[in-house]
């Protein structure tokens, strides 16, 4: 059975508007909106360098931070949730929700803890390592259990997630100072940052991204299931690995420089199927473009659903995602 | 012509049989439920007199009947009684509430708090407490709307009720977690750095504050709630046979599960109220009381299994680091997570009824 789609260029080309009036609504709206004229001309200004001195260019550079950050956290993260889809063929693998992210920030408050490490260069490492042992923990008894493997997987992640918690709260309760940079941090907010800290990030994300966008091919062979893929001549497990390694390397990058953010790595690839179908050569750049659109789209909507205050934009993704998530497990065959 | 008769069955050598088993077991029940009461009763004793301030068993006897030491009474009535007495009582609804989902379920991960449904009570609470600077009471009614909240949810989202498909009961109910610990985040970061601190320790599930008016609360609810939920869970057993089943044999299977649920909700709600979440233990308690009996589910068992960690965990909570009073939901926490963990990794092919 055919489906007849558009055509591969004119979706892109619709992806492309979308994430340029996402960005464009983000650099205009919140507690003082700009008119979409002021916004340009501030832009024109600080590219060529003559700020005008009005109070819109503080604003505006401000929002030009987040919004950077929000179109590479957005990218980050939605091209790691679509890689460990396809490596577990669990439609509900998402880094937040197989416990990645905890790992991530355990080792980061464990840093601010016990070494006093507190930069996004330094909890970029610690929270690549404790994405990786929680990867590789969540892994292992994914496949040494009998039991359902979906199910197995999610329930890990939150037996991961739930363990940390109690670790992090130990150390919270007993450290206000942690605490106060802490509460900020795990909320997951792309606000009040400056763009700079994405060079911190700059070599893994790179390397990473080099990675998960040339992974399509292992992801379709990892999709026909083990043995058809040993039989294709793929090499399984060192293939798998090192994708997998780039997808906690995506994730890490992302909670070094917002913090954790849920369900978005969960819900762009599932969205992204709806248009592609099941090819991740298609999927993937097509997560990489409606990524960090939700990311600004949310982002942007915090700003204004509680003036005069925002919600953060990992706060907004939850209760956005939750619903979604439900979705998915009532459509999976999963009981 | 003689008819070849069949030999009558020996039905008193079966009943025999019968009567025998199960008199093991009611034997197996009573040493279990005896050797938990004498670990409770040993544990709340060192809670009480040891630890970081020693007290004499006649201190205890004469501040209890009213003489004032100085030092000694604040601290036994103020910080170790209460809190031993919290952590009894809150173990026991947590095990017995807990027991009560995963014997619905028939799977031991199906639990309130794998479930959200303490979650609900915390982010309601803890809503009410930092949002609206609610005073205990409105806090505790929250935490009871929050969990009735989730209850409902996940019943209607899931499609199914908690006996048919745990699978996808459970996770629906950590979508919802999952939500419900980014409002959790949220109001933290609302809140000013002390009620944010405050806020955190009651969040990891802690014994530290609870003062006396808290504990009748607690201990109201637990003594109405808890003799239903028993009563109730008598009768779940049969439902776990099947809804068919039940029906044939007179229970009904429905409203047997719905009361189970509410009084599930009471209990966690209160309990949350009081001592924060507390985490792993309604979890724990069940898996354990079941392994204690040989496999035969108990609700007042896996009770006792659960005050008996949260009494033994807090000590540890609390004098194991010196210097360091933590929380007792760390310690449940870390002990809890490893063993969800072992039990995921050791898991069979789950057999689902339709």
């Amino acid at each position: 059975m055919t489906r007849t789609r558009l055509p591969t260029g004119a979706v892109v080309l619709l992806g492309v508007a979308a994430l340029a009036v996402a960005a464009c609504l983000s650099l205009a709206i919140g507690s003082r909106s700009l008119s979409p004229g002021a916004v340009l001309d501030g832009l024109t200004a600080l590219v060529t360098g003559e700020a005008s001195g009005s109070s819109a260019d503080g604003i505006l550079s401000a929002r030009l931070d987040r919004t950077l950050i929000g179109l590479v956290v957005g990218l980050a993260v939605a091209l790691s949730g679509a890689a460990m889809q396809g490596l577990t063929r669990n439609p509900l693998a998402d880094p937040g929700i197989l416990g990645v992210n905890s790992g991530a920030a355990l080792a980061v408050v464990l840093g601010l803890q016990f070494a006093g490490i507190s930069t996004v260069g330094g909890y970029l490492w610690l929270a690549l390592l404790g994405g990786l042992v929680t990867a590789v923990l969540v892994y292992a008894v994914a496949s040494v259990s009998q039991g359902d493997q979906s199910l197995t997987m999610v329930l890990t992640g939150a037996a991961v997630t739930a363990g940390v918690t109690s670790v992090i709260a130990g150390v919270l309760v007993s450290n206000q100072g942690a605490l106060q940079s802490f509460r900020f941090w795990q909320v997951g907010s792309v606000a009040g940052r400056d763009a700079v800290i994405i060079a911190d990030v700059l070599p893994l994300l790179v390397v990473s991204l080099l990675i998960v966008g040339l992974s399509g091919p292992v992801l379709n062979a990892a999709a026909l299931g083990e043995d058809l893929e040993r039989a294709l001549g793929q090499r399984v497990h060192l293939a798998r690995f090192v994708v997998a390694v780039g997808a906690v390397g995506l994730a890490a990058s992302a909670v070094a420089l917002a913090g954790p953010i849920a369900f978005v790595g969960l819900v762009v690839p599932h969205v992204v199927r709806l248009v592609t179908g099941p090819d991740y050569r298609r999927i993937l750049p097509g997560s990489a473009l409606v990524g960090p659109v939700l990311i600004l789209l949310t982002d942007t909507l915090g700003r204004v659903v509680t003036p005069p205050s925002e919600i953060q934009v990992g706060i907004m993704t939850a209760v956005l995602g939750a619903p979604v998530l439900i979705l998915l497990i009532r459509r999976a065959v999963l009981r | 012509m003689t008819v070849q008769t069949r030999p009558a069955p020996d039905l008193s050598a079966a009943l025999g049989a019968m009567s025998l088993a199960t008199r093991a077991v009611r034997r197996r029940s009573l040493v279990v439920l005896t050797g938990l009461l004498v670990l409770l009763l040993g544990l709340v004793a060192a809670r009480v007199l040891l630890g970081d301030y020693t007290i004499t068993i006649p201190d205890f006897v004469r501040i209890v009947t009213g003489a004032d030491i100085p030092g000694a009474s604040y601290i036994l009535l103020e910080s170790k009684l209460p809190r031993a007495v919290a952590g009894t009582l809150a173990g026991l609804a947590l095990g017995a509430t807990g027991a009560t989902f995963q014997t619905m379920a028939r799977n031991p991960l199906a639990s309130p708090d794998v479930l959200g449904i303490t979650l609900g009570c915390s982010a309601a609470a803890v809503s009410a407490a930092v949002l609206l600077d609610a005073p205990g009471g409105m806090v505790s009614l929250a935490a009871l709307g929050g969990g009735a909240a989730v209850a409902v949810a996940l019943v209607v989202l899931s499609g199914t009720h908690p006996g048919a498909a745990p699978g996808r009961m459970i996770l629906v109910g950590i979508a919802l977690a999952a939500m419900l610990v980014s409002v959790i985040h949220w109001v933290l970061v609302r809140a000013d750095i002390y009620q944010a601190h405050e806020a955190m320790v009651w969040l990891t599930g802690s014994l530290n504050g609870v003062t006396w008016s808290e504990i009748r609360l607690l201990t109201l609810v637990v003594v109405v709630a808890l003799p239903l939920l028993l009563y109730v869970g008598s009768h779940l057993q049969v439902v776990e046979l099947g809804d068919d089943l039940a029906s044939g044999l007179g229970r009904h299977p429905r409203a047997t599960r719905t009361r189970a649920i509410a009084l599930v909700v009471v209990l966690t709600a209160a309990t949350t109220a009081v001592c924060g979440p507390i985490a792993f233990v309604a979890f724990l308690s069940g898996p354990t009381a079941r392994r204690l009996l040989r496999g035969r589910p108990s609700l007042l068992t896996a009770g006792l299994v659960g005050a008996v960690i949260v009494v033994a965990a807090d000590y540890l909570a609390a004098y194991a680091l010196p210097g360091n009073n933590f929380p007792v939901g760390v310690v449940t926490g870390l002990a809890g997570a490893p063993f969800l963990l072992w039990l995921l990794a050791t898991s069979r092919p789950v057999k689902e009824t339709a």
